[in-house]
């Protein structure tokens, strides 16, 4: 179990959707070691800061997106011995129930893969430099960053 | 030259995707600060925007602050809070 980024870990930052199953079958495939898989997906609800909203359209800093998520990767495997660790982020325009994010960790126990995954999306939601946009009838809005997200990370 | 990117909701209100700066136009000591106080005189509006508490800076890709140095060639980035997963 590497405490640093590996070169299986895997980040991607891309328009097109995403798998599931085949990033859980490629985590699993791995290390033989590792007796637990978590997977997260985060989807596109239709209602927020909106009342009814058409979709979404995500922007990102290119140049700072990958590091930014290799960073809090870094920081998870200090905190727990967790196996790989995949980050899948869509960006541009996505509509309601399509798939947004995916955050995929293996470990040996249930215990820090399971925490791990938390951890990720906690840091995720206050430090990867993506924006969000709400696109409805009625305009379109940019999501106002919620106080919430910046307390959860409180509890690590 | 130094680069200075703007992203989401600042990206837009200010109508501006991209400036570049010669670091010499700035106050010296060459910090965040004087590459804001460099913005700030283009208008009221943008005073008001990069002066709010929510507008967050990163220099050559590393969150910043204001009293972070900057150079020549720099890469500085201005955005609001991040919004994403």
């Amino acid at each position: 179990m590497g405490k640093s980024f590996a070169d299986d870990d895997m980040i991607r930052v891309h328009e097109h959707d995403f798998d599931m199953a085949s990033e859980y079958q490629r985590l699993r495939q791995l290390n033989a070691n590792n007796g637990a898989v978590v997977l997260f997906v985060g989807l596109v609800r239709d209602f927020n800061q909106n009342s009814q909203l058409n979709g979404l359209f995500l922007e990102h800093y290119p140049a700072m997106t990958q590091s930014a998520l290799v960073n809090i990767v870094k920081q998870a495997k200090e905190m727990w011995p967790l196996g790989n660790v995949t980050v899948i982020h869509r960006v541009g325009h996505l509509c309601i129930n399509d798939q947004i994010v995916l955050v995929g960790v293996s470990s040996q126990h249930r215990h820090a893969a399971f925490a791990g995954a938390e951890f990720i999306m906690d840091y995720l939601k206050i430090s990867a430099p993506f924006w969000k946009k709400e696109l409805s009838d009625a305009g379109d809005v940019w999501v106002e960053a919620k106080s919430s997200d910046n307390e959860a990370i409180k509890r690590w | 030259m130094l680069s200075i990117l703007f992203f989401g909701q600042l990206r837009e209100r200010l109508n501006t995707e991209r400036l570049t700066v010669d670091i010499s136009t700035l106050v010296k000591p060459y910090t965040v600060a004087s590459l804001f106080t460099y913005l700030s005189d283009k208008g009221l509006h943008w005073e008001e925007l990069i002066r709010a508490d929510n507008c967050l800076v990163a220099v050559n890709q590393t969150m910043a602050t204001q009293n972070t140095l900057i150079s020549a060639d720099d890469e500085v980035a201005l955005f609001p809070p991040v919004t994403g997963g």
